[in-house]
């Protein structure tokens, strides 16, 4: 960025859209020198002690925290320093261990098929003329909480030919069906919970992949399809390659979300059957507020922390290189 | 993202021009309209197996299935919504309604307030440390709201707030701030250079400059984020379960203690649902434009 031009980007989308992660202008020198030094403190003040008093200071508090355990029963009871033995009793508690292999097997699982499902419907969905109605049907559970969204899933899954949309559906195509508990089964409940979420969230994808999507200039499709190249070949070799920095996107926030996934999993399931669909932001909240086991919980939130730390460095190295253009 | 992305655009192209190579009959698309639509039916299923339960008797729910109201209309009740505003959970989906609107518009309007005046002291004034002020926020931005309960439940009890709306509104506002600060910096970058200078040799101020040449134009942004906001505060469960009290929960903690209260009372938990979901899918319907800007802007939030 050159020093002493006043404008580094145009008004981007200034007539509709705040434009926030395909364009990140880095801080720079320019600005105009604030008349007193008490306008700036006016302005960033309230907003830095916030966020220092109520985000800051609980993170710090809350690593501190994950070294010590409780002397005796309750919240109010005295700390005793343990190292990290917290730490280190992760591996042998069976809740973690599970929760762990559980938030893997939604990250490994819901990301790509997050990803997929999302670049296929919005391919899919360019083709008609129905497009935005099409969009909104699939955007429509974004305006719904996970926790509504979770009741709206528990019905569907319900082991009742009355009651469960999925049993009944069955129950008319298979002869003498006998309902199956989808949240029932230690085996099948994680998957019937990652279709809700994918239920859920594919909206978001669809739109932002969709919005990539009509970027690509129709100049290099149709030279394409000049050359004799067939549909597929055109959404393998120009399609995906040009929509990639979008799908990179729309991978790391699944990834961060599917790290964090709790309201869906805590309302639908509530960690059961006997602990199955646990994951770590649901061990977190029972270890602290119903365990009460405040050193242990901080522990287990500090793993979240660590798990998300990478995608943090992703977003801020994307900051400083789109800055540095 | 531009406009023609967003549902409720206009198209971009016409369907011909784009699918050289196939016939121009509508036998040859069929397949495509086909797969749309089957997605678009499991799309609306669970949300209209949802409102269908949740206008019918229990003794109905449980003897037959949601869809067969389409040719029983008589079957037809709001009973289940009159029942369920009054004595859901502890205090009913009536005040626990009013309880989501005492909540959530402070902590949209605040944060918002705030979180601007900040942006446009990151974006245009300059101060020590701007810089590396303004990357801690944004790293600030993905810490999982787990690592705030423990302190911050023990800060609002020593003051005495625990359970109360003030609780919830610090920690939305305190957790929304940067977020909110990133998004509106960005946006508030983009405003000419020129329009500050102009403002000052007319003889306006840092405050002036702010309400009378940045807030205005930077009304889009504003509104995105402001139905972000609401959105995640609306409809959030974690932040509630932990700092609400038995007379200021929300709805989405009410809904959840139906849920634990009667595994299959679906009467109550779907009219509860649905209630929970009226107003996000009215602004959905009415805003669309600025309600898709604002969620997908506000992926980037931890």
């Amino acid at each position: 960025m050159a020093q002493g031009q006043p404008l580094v980007t145009p008004p981007t989308g200034s007539s509709t859209t705040a434009v926030p992660i395909a364009t990140v202008a880095a801080p720079g020198r320019r600005g105009i020198q604030p008349r007193s030094a008490l306008n700036t403190l006016l302005f960033v003040g309230p907003a830095l002690i916030l966020v220092i008093v109520f985000v800051l200071y609980p993170t710090i508090r809350t690593i501190y925290q994950s070294f010590f355990t409780q002397n005796g029963i309750g919240y109010n009871a005295p700390l005793k320093f343990v190292g990290f033995d917290n730490y280190t009793y992760m591996p042998q508690d069976s809740g973690i261990v599970t929760a762990v292999v559980n938030n893997i097997l939604w990250l490994v699982i819901v990301t790509p098929v997050t990803v997929v499902l999302g670049v296929i419907f919005a391919v899919l969905f360019d083709r008609v003329r129905y497009e935005a109605v099409a969009k909104s049907i699939v955007f429509i559970p974004m305006a719904i909480s996970a926790t509504a969204s979770g009741v709206i899933w528990r019905l569907m899954y319900w082991p009742d030919v009355h009651i469960g949309t999925v049993d009944a559906i069955l129950a008319h195509i298979i002869p003498r069906f006998q309902p199956i508990a989808f949240l029932g089964e230690s085996s099948f409940v994680n998957y019937a919970l990652m279709f809700a979420q994918v239920w859920a969230s594919l909206g978001f994808a669809v739109v932002v992949l969709s919005a990539a999507l009509k970027n690509i200039p129709k100049d290099l499709t149709e030279a394409a399809r000049m050359d004799g190249a067939n549909e597929l070949q055109i959404f393998r070799r120009i399609t995906v390659p040009l929509m990639w920095p979008t799908i990179t996107v729309i991978a790391t926030l699944t990834m961060i979300g599917t790290l964090k996934i709790f309201d869906i999993v805590w309302t639908m399931t509530g960690e059961g059957p006997a602990g199955a669909s646990a994951v770590l932001a649901t061990r977190m909240y029972v270890e602290s507020f119903k365990n009460f086991d405040q050193g242990y919980g901080s522990a287990i939130a500090v793993v979240l922390l660590i798990a998300v730390i990478p995608v943090m460095a992703l977003n801020i190295r994307r900051f400083r290189s789109e800055g540095a253009r | 993202m531009s406009t023609k992305a967003i549902p409720g655009g206009r198209l971009r192209a016409q369907p011909q021009e784009r699918m050289v190579g196939h016939g121009p009959h509508w036998y040859t698309r069929a397949p495509l309209h086909i797969v749309i639509i089957v997605i678009s039916v499991i799309w609306l299923l669970p949300t209209v197996t949802l409102l269908f339960t949740s206008v019918r008797s229990i003794q109905d729910i449980n003897t037959s299935v949601w869809w067969t109201i389409l040719w029983t209309p008589h079957q037809f009740t709001l009973d289940n919504y009159k029942t369920v505003l009054q004595t859901a959970g502890t205090i009913g989906m009536g005040q626990a309604f009013l309880n989501s609107v005492i909540i959530t518009l402070p902590a949209t309007f605040f944060p918002i307030l705030i979180g601007a005046g900040a942006a446009y002291a990151f974006s245009w004034l300059r101060f020590p440390l701007r810089n590396t002020l303004f990357l801690t926020l944004i790293a600030l931005q993905v810490i999982p709201l787990q690592m705030l309960l423990i302190p911050l439940l023990k800060l609002f009890t020593q003051a005495s707030i625990d359970g109360s709306y003030l609780a919830l509104w610090i920690a939305h506002t305190s957790f929304g701030l940067p977020f909110i600060i990133y998004i509106l910096r960005n946006f508030m970058s983009g405003i000419p250079y020129d329009l500050m200078e102009s403002g000052r040799i007319d003889g306006a101020g840092d405050v002036g400059i702010f309400f009378r040449i940045i807030l205005p134009l930077t009304t889009p942004a504003i509104a995105a984020v402001a139905i972000f906001q609401f959105m995640w505060v609306w409809n959030d469960l974690l932040v509630a379960l932990v700092f609400s009290g038995p007379t200021t929960a929300p709805m989405t903690v009410i809904m959840l203690s139906l849920v634990g209260q009667f595994g299959n009372g679906w009467q109550l938990m779907t009219s509860a649902a649905f209630i929970s979901m009226a107003l996000p899918l009215i602004i959905f319907f009415s805003m669309q434009r600025y309600f898709v800007t604002g969620l997908t802007a506000g992926a980037v939030k931890g």
